[in-house]
């Protein structure tokens, strides 16, 4: 601790804190313009600089330790002066071009050139004359307004991981810029933008859009991946003009990434869908919307009392709110009496919580993001998580930089993470479950973590052991290319580093992990002492922002509300006190059910709420089949989806920006959407439309706030609705679960290398890109012109044997079907493996994928490559 | 494939804290010049990005980013050429060339640089092609010399 005055206010603050943590500790406020508390002090401005009692030289007060005993003070004449000689500097080259400035109005410089009422400029020298630089997507450059403050160049460096821009060439000739002149070609996560105290970098989505100060800011959270990343919606005459971050906010401390920041176009597409659609003979016609649910609610109930409940189903969202999933179940269940309901999650996420609650009872013991920072070793398995979830990658980022903590990757694709990792193995595709298993094998075997003897009183112990001794070094080299020393490398460094974390994606887009990559890593977890009671060392980021909600909500066949199996009577009885009626005892179908179900003309009847089959499930041609044998397809979107188009109705939905409700993260941390700006016109929040279903069908009265159904929740499901609660802020979710129990062990279930099909030489890998979500993004123009389209990633060596070159167009057949796509050819893809991102109608990546059953492992597809 | 043509460049330094400078200087030795691809390749071997990389460089004159020509022309202007008539000397090379200073003819021939005194104040104004000193110039004698170098190569 240490102890100074600073303008005679007492203050005490930790080793290691500068003079200026102490001002704002003590409420004293020192102008600046290079500070920013993510970056490393630069001290380039001379805006700090603060009078410290002894000390002949006055010191900058964001690179100067705080020390005991100082007298500081930061107002003196003088310093008064300085400042006003400074800003005079500054303002010799920087143009007064405020008005057509969009950082008017929140411009440090603007702000501190009033503050120090600095009238007239004593100095006169050439002004800057760059170009204008508007070459790329999203970043204008005006070279003229830079100060020189480098926080671009370091938060581009230092906290993205990126570095793609740099201080370039010396003296006055001195600017910001991507080397060699070239283009900016980067992430576009506008987080340069964000950290320009003036005007020299803007974003050309907002350019002249609006004054600064006339934007309201509403509070909400980033509706795409699942990192939950606060943000603030900044409206103007109910249209969202850009999106921003504060630094003292929420987990994010100010970060966005591209979808999160520039992401938010499509709210105000002219796509929306503005009014219910009946498909007729020929094409769609407008309905009135009291029409649409009077014919929504007949269409069910014919089906219902034709074909039975079972006949009917629902897909639910990780999109829409805990307590629209909430209502999407209720209506099923009491209004339909049926349990079909699934999602998304069944092609990926659930197998966190079919693998994990068998073994831990729960999942509340996931770890928080504090967990990042805290952890010595952090594992990341086959996953891109700088790209799917790019402020977890931060986070990671900032754990090896500032904790110095250990990043290993075990990856066959290269990105971001692997350049910066201390170790990368690279793996073959789908093979992160054999090698976890490896390395367990290997730290029983050898005795390697001192926590083995806890783990082994754990039920269960001796069959994980079993099921992973198969996985010798030898044959993990064989399954998964990995040589032996490397695993035993990996196999050490981990059993020695500990607290150790583990980070995965279960991404329904991924064709490379599932259920058992889930069980292989938590096994290594608890063998390493990394996972106990009450505590899971597994981080695993969900794509959507609602994953966990939606889960919590009941949105599932086999859950109830909290978490409750159905098949539990309790939970049962309970639901039924509060509903008025119960729910149908037997599990309901699942997502593959019931798209069998539908194919064989079993299920009749399907309601889609936010969610976009024909692009985001596997195998494409199947579920075209499945949904075009429908009696009655209700689909509810913000657009007319590829699904929607294949839909008897759709109802327009509101976007996350035109409603409220509560998400919860993959830290299972609740936050809200605030509305900003009202519906567009015609269209509805989803959990209005099923209010209003659920009032057509007989199910309650309707809801007139979401604040009632949140208060139905809370007299329910306590363990759910208590987060819930406006007035609990940032609470994590919690199942009805028993807590603290002894976890015990899964075994693992995996056989060596999948057996391949002849003539399909490569592995295709699926998966999400850096700058898009789901299908929502390509509603905007801004993402749309950094990644327009789904290209097929090839390493150089296989381009070159195949005779293709860069951007030349390629088929790529499976024994499911077949796509064409440009090549684009990059080291970060190895030998025999390609990639190829989901997002798109065309390529209809999923067309390739086979479907694969629920509990099992995924399979990664095997495809081969030909010249277009 | 330049990387072939540094990679022993890049051995000789590795594991050395602070030899980007170092390496940068061999690479312009053996390239004429730090090309976009040398910079990547360096980057990837220290794992410094390209723009960090090139921030460095660019700070210091002694780099260059562009292929040079196959002969240089070094047009003094330091205070003795400059008063002697440096500058109207390179007015008149600009022009003979149809290169600012510090440009590459599109024959990459020639390129034309400033350098503030070579120490051979006695001649001035002086011009340096590749490492011979030609001092008392006028613009019409650097043009001759100028022409020398073209004859020469046909
Ligand atoms: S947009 Fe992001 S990646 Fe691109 S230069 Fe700015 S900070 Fe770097
Ligand atoms: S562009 Fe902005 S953030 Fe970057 S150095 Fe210039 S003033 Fe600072
Ligand atoms: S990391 Fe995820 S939550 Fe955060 S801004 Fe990006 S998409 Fe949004
Ligand atoms: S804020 Fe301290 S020198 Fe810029």
């Amino acid at each position: 601790m240490r102890k100074l005055k600073i303008e005679g206010k007492e203050v005490q603050v930790s080793d290691g804190a500068t003079i200026l943590d102490a001002a704002q500790a003590a409420g004293v406020y020192i102008p600046t313009l290079c500070h920013d508390p993510r970056l490393t002090p630069y001290g380039a401005c001379r805006m700090c600089l603060t009078d410290v009692e002894g000390q002949r030289k006055l010191l900058p007060a964001c690179t100067s330790p705080a020390e005991d005993g100082m007298v500081v003070r930061v107002n003196t004449d003088y310093i008064k002066k300085l400042r006003r000689t400074v800003l005079e500097f500054l303002c010799v080259h920087h143009p007064l071009d405020c008005p057509v400035c969009d950082s008017a109005g929140e411009c440090s410089l603007q702000d501190m050139v009033f503050q120090n009422a600095v009238v007239a400029n004593r100095f006169k020298a050439e002004k800057k004359a760059y170009p204008v630089d508007s070459s790329n997507p999203l970043v204008e450059r005006n070279m003229n307004r830079c100060i020189l403050c480098g926080k671009c160049v370091r938060i581009c460096g230092e906290v993205q991981g990126v570095g793609a821009i740099g201080l370039v060439w010396r003296g006055f000739d001195t600017e910001i810029a991507p080397p060699y002149g070239r283009s900016l070609d980067c992430e576009f996560c506008g987080q340069c933008i964000a950290v320009c105290p003036v005007g020299a970098l803007t974003s050309k989505l907002f350019k002249y859009r609006a004054r600064s100060w006339l934007l309201d800011k509403t509070p909400s959270v980033c509706p795409h991946c699942s990192t939950g990343c606060s943000i603030s919606v900044e409206s103007m005459k109910g249209r969202v003009m850009r999106i921003s971050a504060e630094p003292g906010r929420g987990i994010n401390e100010g970060n966005l990434c591209p979808k999160g920041r520039f992401g938010y176009e499509f709210v105000h597409s002219p796509k929306r869908l503005d009014s219910p659609l009946q498909r007729g003979a020929k094409d769609f016609a407008r309905i009135e919307w009291s029409a649409a649910l009077t014919k929504a609610a007949e269409r069910l109930k014919e089906i219902r009392a034709k074909h039975g409940p079972a006949s009917i189903g629902a897909i639910a969202s990780p999109r829409i709110t805990i307590e629209e999933n909430y209502l999407l179940q209720k209506l099923m269940r009491i209004g339909l009496a049926t349990n079909n309901i699934d999602s998304i999650a069944a092609y990926g996420y659930r197998a966190l919580y079919d693998g994990l609650i068998p073994m831990f009872g729960s999942i509340d013991g996931l770890p928080e993001y504090s967990g990042i920072s805290a952890a010595r070793t952090i594992l990341v398995a086959g996953s891109n998580v700088t790209e799917t979830n790019p402020v977890v990658g931060n986070f990671i980022l900032k754990a090896k930089k500032t904790k110095g903590a250990r990043v290993i990757c075990v990856n066959p694709r290269g990105s971001k993470l692997t350049r910066h990792a201390n170790a990368w193995i690279r793996n073959r595709p789908g093979t992160e479950a054999a090698v976890l298993a490896g390395i367990s094998a290997l730290i029983i075997r050898d005795k390697l973590s001192p926590k083995l003897d806890e783990a082994r009183r754990l039920p269960g112990f001796d069959e994980f052991a079993k099921s992973v001794a198969a996985f010798t070094p030898e044959k993990v080299e064989a399954v998964a290319g990995v040589k032996p020393d490397e695993l035993k490398g990996l196999a050490r460094d981990f059993a020695a580093g500990s607290p150790a974390l583990i980070v995965f994606t279960l991404n329904s887009f991924e064709n490379s992990k599932g259920l058992q990559t889930c069980v292989a890593a938590a096994g290594l977890s608890l063998i390493t002492g990394n996972s106990g009671p009450g505590r899971i060392g597994l981080l695993v980021p969900g794509e959507t922002c609602n994953m966990h909600g939606m889960l919590h909500a009941g949105a599932a066949p086999d859950l109830l509300p909290g978490l409750s199996r159905i098949a539990d009577r309790a939970a049962r009885e309970a639901m039924a006190k509060a509903w008025g009626a119960a729910p149908p005892e037997a599990a309901g179908l699942g997502m593959e059910e019931m798209i069998s179900a539908a194919e064989k003309g079993t299920l009749k009847a399907l309601y889609v709420v936010g969610e976009n089959p024909m692009v985001n499930f596997p195998d494409t041609a199947r579920v075209r089949r499945a949904l075009e044998k429908l009696e009655f397809l209700l689909v509810q979107d913000l657009f007319m989806t590829e699904t929607a188009r294949l839909a008897h109705l759709v109802l327009p939905a509101a976007s996350f920006a035109e409603k409220s409700g509560a998400v919860a993260n993959a830290e299972m941390r609740v936050s809200r959407f605030v509305q900003a700006v009202k519906p567009l016109n015609g269209a509805f929040e989803d959990w209005k439309i099923l209010s209003n279903l659920c009032c057509v069908l007989g199910v309650g009265e309707g809801y007139g706030s979401v604040a009632e159904i949140t208060g139905e929740i809370r007299r329910a499901v306590p363990a759910l609705g208590d987060a819930l609660s406006p007035a609990a802020e940032g609470r994590r979710l919690g199942s009805q679960a028993a807590q603290g129990t002894a976890p015990s062990f899964k075994a693992l279930s995996l056989d060596g290398a999948a057996k391949r099909p002849d003539g399909f030489p490569f592995s295709l890998l699926t998966g999400a890109m850096l700058n898009h979500s789901g299908t929502v993004t390509r509603m905007g123009d801004g993402l749309m012109k950094v990644s327009p389209k789904a290209v097929l990633w090839i390493s150089p060596e296989d381009a070159k044997a195949l005779q293709i070159p860069d951007a030349s167009t390629v088929k790529i057949a499976s024994e499911k079907g077949q796509v064409f796509a440009e090549a684009k050819v990059s080291e970060t893809m190895p030998k025999g493996a390609v990639f190829l991102p989901v997002h798109f109608e065309t390529p209809a990546v999923n067309s390739l994928v086979g479907h694969s059953p629920r509990a099992g492992e995924k399979e990664v597809s095997a495809v081969k490559i030909e010249k277009g | 494939m330049q990387e072939n043509r540094i990679d022993d460049v890049l051995a000789a330094f590795r594991g050395k804290q602070g030899s980007l400078i170092p390496i940068l200087q061999k690479v312009q030795e053996r390239l004429g010049f730090l090309s976009g691809e040398s910079i990547s390749f360096i980057s990837k071997a220290l794992r410094i990005s390209e723009s960090e990389i090139f921030g460095v460089a660019s700070f210091y004159a002694q780099f260059r980013f562009t292929k040079p020509g196959e002969h240089c022309v070094k047009v003094c202007l330091g205070t003795a050429c400059h008063v002697r008539g440096g500058a109207l000397i390179m007015d008149a090379m600009e022009r003979e060339l149809g290169v600012p200073a510090g440009g590459t003819t599109p024959d990459f021939k020639f390129t034309l640089e400033r350098v503030a005194c070579f120490g051979s104040c006695a001649l001035a104004p002086v011009i340096v092609t590749d490492k011979k000193v030609h001092g008392s110039m006028t613009p019409a004698k650097a043009k001759d010399i100028l022409d020398q170098y073209r004859r020469r190569q046909g």
